[in-house]
């Protein structure tokens, strides 16, 4: 009689139960075999046309074509040239203003009132402000990323700054710390961690403001690929698009997991205690 | 008026919180509490919870505002926190982002800018708290313990004028407590520390205080000045000699006497 091979243990499911490291990666792994295959076989079984719902396989091979052939390349650096500049200035806005309102509480009474409401307010309802100002140019589509984050990025900086423990404060203080010297080398020195981690989440959003943006106007970047195709109902280019700006997001998200990995290694997680 | 380095005067001081929020009335925390010590003594203020220990130690650091009367280290008055009266917190307060070396050095770094002049004071007491070896390491791979005998070294490398420990053992277990006491002990005699401690731990209180104050309850005044001279050195060699002498059972008792009537009192205030 023969006995099947040692196999992994089964997954059980308990409540908190944590998971291998294989085990992860095993059931990460079938779940998109399963979700790619799903599509393949709904795309392939003839439930729809085949050019309004290409197959996984089509839309890998579309985009192969769009940067072999159709200098794809040039519209993925216009988009993260966008976002990288409306990012930058967003930021270099909202870090000061954070810190201060995250240290200070009454800098935080002042602005508070003036900043929270604009968190409400949709930036793509600042389109057509933005058009009759700025233009259909690149000043615009970045003026509306930035408008997209910055309220975001000012709440959540100042969050995190006041979070900073009052101990460390302190503590500094007490060892002869000016508040300079406690603003930058304590305060800021421990939000550090965070702020990588703010702007790695708010780098997504900014990312899926990216096809709006583009859909005015435009004649570069990957939402005007996908509006051009949509108008010759080239399905399988569109979904490359969506695609591509997928893996661009994951990317970018992988790079600042590694900055925060790589600058702050205190901050790691740790199994070993001296 | 002319005062010795490392001398701690509080005179009459009082704390009043304002309560200007609803849910907080106007309160007296401390009431006219008065206290000295010279230059190498160890204070400790003792007593129930709420009874403004804390508030006092804080005064003295300069943390907390003073409400009436003054508070004089070395001769100068308290007006804030500053260099000359470092502060040992309970809870854990090495900078993540600092390596033990670079916690150590921290004060000497901020206050001088001459950087690596420092290196022997810091060497000293990374000896002295027996943390050479982890010297490379991050808070965050230290026990309790060590990160606590961090912070002591922290603050007694600025050299300060007086060392300020709030419950600094409080978080930590009995042996390594003990351990502390010892090594915090032998470290400010040597080098002559003032140090003024709150605790709420009566054997902690007689084995390291020179002289204990011990707080009733609200308002927050010193009931009882307490010197345990008995035994003289005899009291710090171990845990063991201490609870060895008779006098030690007799001190600890009343203590704990004072401090039941403290606690029944307070039961009764908010009755």
């Amino acid at each position: 009689m023969l006995r099947p091979p040692t196999r992994t243990k089964p997954v059980r499911i308990a409540f908190q139960r944590p998971v291998s490291v294989t085990q992860r990666i095993l059931l990460g792994t079938a779940a998109w075999v399963m979700f790619l295959g799903l599509w393949q076989y709904a795309a392939t079984a003839d439930l729809a046309p085949q050019r309004l719902f290409p197959p996984p396989t089509q839309v890998i091979a579309t985009l192969e074509t769009l940067f072999l052939e159709q200098g794809f390349h040039a519209d993925v650096l216009a988009s993260l040239r966008r976002v990288g500049i409306s990012f930058l200035v967003a930021f270099a806005f909202a870090l000061p203003l954070g810190v201060l309102m995250g240290a200070f509480p009454v800098v935080a009474a002042f602005f508070n009132p003036l900043v929270s409401p604009f968190r409400y307010l949709p930036a793509p309802a600042f389109i057509p402000l933005l058009l009759m100002w700025l233009g259909a140019g690149d000043t615009q589509k970045i003026a509306l990323l930035f408008l997209g984050v910055v309220w975001f990025l000012v709440t959540l900086i100042a969050d995190h700054v006041r979070s900073v423990r009052m101990e460390l404060i302190e503590t500094a203080l007490t060892l002869g710390a000016s508040t300079r010297q406690v603003l930058i080398g304590v305060v800021f020195r421990a939000s550090l961690p965070g702020l990588v981690d703010i702007t790695r989440q708010m780098l997504a959003v900014s990312w899926t403001y990216l096809i709006i943006a583009e859909i005015v106007a435009t004649t570069d970047g990957i939402g005007a690929m996908i509006m051009r195709a949509r108008r010759f109902v080239r399905v399988d280019e569109v979904m490359a698009g969506i695609v591509m700006i997928g893996i661009l997001g994951l990317l970018l998200d992988l790079l600042f997991r590694f900055l925060h990995w790589a600058l702050f290694p205190y901050a790691r997680q740790r199994s070993r205690k001296l | 008026m002319s005062a010795e380095f490392g001398e701690l005067h509080v005179e009459s001081v009082s704390k009043r919180y304002s309560g200007n929020r609803r849910n907080a009335p106007p309160r007296l925390a401390l009431d006219s509490v008065s206290f000295d010590l010279s230059r190498g003594g160890v204070g400790v203020l003792l007593g129930p919870s709420g009874c403004g220990k804390s508030t006092l130690l804080r005064m003295v650091a300069g943390l907390e505002t003073i409400s009436e009367g003054r508070i004089t280290v070395s001769g100068r008055e308290v007006t804030g926190p500053g260099r000359d009266r470092g502060m040992v917190f309970q809870t854990y307060t090495s900078f993540p982002w600092l390596t033990v070396e670079e916690n150590v050095a921290y004060g000497l770094r901020i206050n001088s800018s001459a950087t690596g002049r420092h290196g022997g004071v810091v060497d000293y007491f990374l000896e002295r708290i027996g943390l050479a070896p982890f010297r490379k390491a991050y808070p965050d791979e230290l026990s309790g313990g060590m990160r606590q005998r961090v912070a002591i070294a922290r603050a007694l490398a600025n050299q300060p004028d007086i060392l300020l420990m709030d419950e600094p053992f409080g978080a930590l277990d009995p042996e390594t407590r003990w351990q502390m006491q010892e090594l915090v002990l032998g470290i400010v005699h040597k080098e002559r520390m003032t140090v003024l401690m709150v605790t709420h731990d009566i054997e902690e209180a007689i084995f390291m205080g020179d002289r204990i104050a011990f707080f009733s309850h609200g308002p927050g005044r010193v009931r009882e000045l307490i010197e345990p001279t008995f035994g003289g050195d005899e009291r710090r060699l171990d845990k063991a000699a201490l609870k060895a002498i008779p006098d030690y059972g007799v001190m600890e008792s009343r203590i704990l006497q004072m401090m039941r009537e403290e606690g029944a009192a307070a039961r009764a205030q908010t009755a």
